[in-house]
């Protein structure tokens, strides 16, 4: 049972993504594929790939997929929210500058006050 | 003495307005000084108009093209005082919607010049508990006092007071990466960091209805720590 909702659920989100996600970078969309489809065959006939994951000294082939996900996404993480802090930075330093060049000076200090 | 008062502002609208009329009346009565008011629009969504009196002090107004925080816009007002005029002896930072008292400039000045320090904070408990303040908001600026006192070392009784007035070596020096709410810690930071002198001096803070609608929420401080945890990660 938990098979067909996996795949079912694969296969609509290539479908939304293949109407939906905007066209373009044509190889990570192939790679993306391939690698939900990969998941969809590991769901289906999950002991042809026990003797693989046993070759690796792991018990199941998802445990390994596990702990490459893991350490892949905290990766991920850690770079976007570096690449994050960087751009804001230069967002900043750019707003600054346009600030700096469209100054406007309301009033004028006369000599010696009232 | 020339002193260039920095407030930076996001949708104040008339606060602004009556902020800068109080600045201007204190330049009438203070012969002594010359004043500059840099107004940093920080992105507001209606941007900020104004019309000085003029005749007393020179008003300036810089916007940001988007809300970039607080912290930002405090860091663009020193750089354009120091562009504007290398001699200025005094920088003054306070919260455009008329929380802070003017008069308090001029104290806080003389109290800088004629005491040899590098920066003088304000202090919101020496002038004694403001009655209108939340009861929850002090708690929070208790802890979040012995929370800066662990971080830079400062022997300072007030966390993240807007009003401060610092000269031109604090002005050169300062670098606030701090886009937000949190530059206010990164100040003492950079205080404990180059050993300036310091001090602090009572200052009162109207708590009324406006500003207290229109200010940071206790959850506020959250995002400020949030903030400065990712600084220490990330910005190193």
């Amino acid at each position: 049972m938990f098979q067909v909702v996996f795949v079912a659920f694969i296969l609509l989100l290539l479908s939304i993504d293949a109407v939906f996600v905007t066209k373009g970078a044509w190889r990570s969309q192939r790679l993306y594929m391939v690698i939900l489809l990969g998941a969809c065959v590991v769901a289906i006939a999950p002991r042809y790939f026990t003797p693989v994951a046993e070759g690796l000294g792991v018990g199941r082939l998802v445990d390994v997929v596990l702990y490459f996900t893991t350490v892949i996404l905290v990766r991920e993480l850690f770079i976007s929210r570096a690449r994050y802090v960087r751009l804001e930075r230069r967002l900043t330093l750019l707003g600054r500058g346009v600030a700096l060049e469209g100054v406007q000076q309301l009033a004028r200090r006369r000599f010696g006050k009232d | 003495m020339h002193v260039a008062i920095l407030l930076p502002c996001y949708n104040e609208e008339q606060r602004l307005e009556r902020t800068v009329h109080r600045l201007e009346e204190l330049a009438r009565s203070w012969r002594s000084a010359t004043l500059s008011v840099v107004v940093v629009d920080d992105g507001s969504t209606v941007p900020a108009a104004l019309e000085p009196q003029g005749g007393v002090a020179d008003v300036y107004l810089l916007r940001h093209p988007s809300n970039l925080g607080q912290g930002a816009a405090l860091q663009t007002g020193v750089a354009f005082a120091l562009r504007l005029v290398p001699s200025v002896d005094a920088f003054v930072t306070m919260d455009a919607d008329g929380q802070h008292d003017p008069e308090s400039v001029r104290t806080f000045c003389e109290h800088l010049d004629q005491h040899a320090m590098d920066i003088v904070f304000g202090n919101r408990f020496l002038a004694g508990r403001s009655e209108d303040m939340p009861r929850s908001r002090a708690l929070i600026l208790r802890a979040a006092c012995v929370f800066e006192r662990w971080v830079t070392g400062l022997k300072l009784g007030d966390a993240h007071n807007g009003f401060r007035v610092f000269n031109h070596s604090v002005a050169t020096a300062l670098d606030l990466k701090q886009d937000r709410m949190a530059h206010a810690t990164e100040f003492k930071q950079l205080v404990a960091k180059h050993r300036f002198r310091y001090a602090e001096l009572p200052t009162s803070i109207a708590y009324n209805t406006q500003v207290l609608a229109k200010g940071q929420s206790n959850l506020g401080s959250f995002y400020i720590l949030k903030d400065l945890v990712k600084a220490y990660f990330f910005n190193g």
